[in-house]
């Protein structure tokens, strides 16, 4: 069950992450990221609904320990299902370092520049 | 001379006799209360010396079941025996939460283990949907990149704090 004070945090976690001064973390999971904040962390992760073509997003607030202290869910018409997916594509923005690969592509294409990348089957040394 | 004169004179000496002893009891009496006060310190930082270094040394067998633990993990994920790795990654988990709050652990160095905990409860979840037959049987590169990184950074400290011991025991 979730406090006001998640859903307060929530809210000020994702006006931050916008201004890009907080910055998340992969984990070990793909559609999953998380950023230590005082004595704990929140992670928010995604996953494909089982039923539709939607998906459903989910915040846990844990301890240094990992035990999860709150957690909010949202899913289709969910009151915080905007918040939660707003959050999500931002954390995954910034632990993905979005804004900087965007930024050196345009770069690129704008000076007309490619860069070479290696080859998708690396080829056999022949004796 | 009469009696009276002489009564005052001795009484006079008998008097600053008694202060010098007064002054001559009370300072031994305080040398010997900060003698004592200094003794009870000292056994006081040689016992919190000891269990520093006990504490060091649990800290220490810690940091190895952690790294013998993820090891284990990754053999049983590799040997895909789901049962087991849930319960190694069970226990790794416990170990890594009874550590992260250590004094003996740098700042960084809690970021890490804390981040690991969180990584394994995301593995851990993963190996019981395998388990249980909900999820296909195999764990995504990117976990078994995580459980390579946990070993990476659990070996440091425990690098780290083998250089500290001998530094200690050579007397550095």
């Amino acid at each position: 069950m979730a406090t006001e004070a998640l859903r307060q945090l929530l809210d000020e976690l994702l006006e931050v992450t916008k201004r890009a001064g907080l910055r998340w973390q992969e984990t070990a999971k793909e559609d999953a990221f998380r950023v230590g904040l005082g004595n704990g962390m929140i992670r928010i992760q995604s996953s494909a609904n089982e039923d539709d073509d939607g998906r459903h997003y989910e915040v846990y607030l844990m301890n240094k320990q990992g035990r999860v202290v709150d957690e909010l869910s949202a899913w289709g018409n969910s009151p915080n299902y905007a918040l939660l997916r707003d959050l999500y594509q931002e954390a995954r923005s910034s632990a993905l370092n979005m804004d900087d690969v965007l930024k050196s592509m345009l770069s690129d294409l704008r000076e007309g520049r490619t860069r070479d990348l290696p080859p998708d089957v690396e080829e056999m040394p022949s004796f | 001379m009469d009696w009276s004169t002489l009564k005052a004179q001795y009484g006079n000496l008998a008097s600053l006799l008694g202060l010098i002893i007064s002054v001559l009891g009370f300072s031994f009496t305080l040398w010997q209360v900060r003698k004592s006060r200094t003794a009870a310190e000292r056994a006081q930082a040689l016992a919190r010396e000891a269990l520093d270094r006990v504490s060091s040394r649990l800290f220490f067998t810690q940091i190895i079941d952690a790294v013998r633990n993820v090891q284990e993990v990754r053999s049983f994920c590799r040997a895909k025996d789901w049962v087991r790795a849930v319960d190694r990654c069970e226990q790794l988990r416990v170990v890594l939460a009874g550590v992260v709050d250590a004094s003996t652990l740098h700042d960084n160095e809690r970021e890490r283990v804390a981040a690991a905990i969180d990584d394994l409860s995301l593995i851990g979840r993963h190996l019981e949907g395998i388990d249980q037959g909900r999820k296909s049987p195999g764990i995504p590169p990117k976990m078994m990149d995580t459980l390579d990184r946990i070993v990476v950074s659990l070996t440091r400290i425990d690098g780290r704090l083998r250089k500290l011991a001998l530094e200690v025991d050579n007397g550095y």
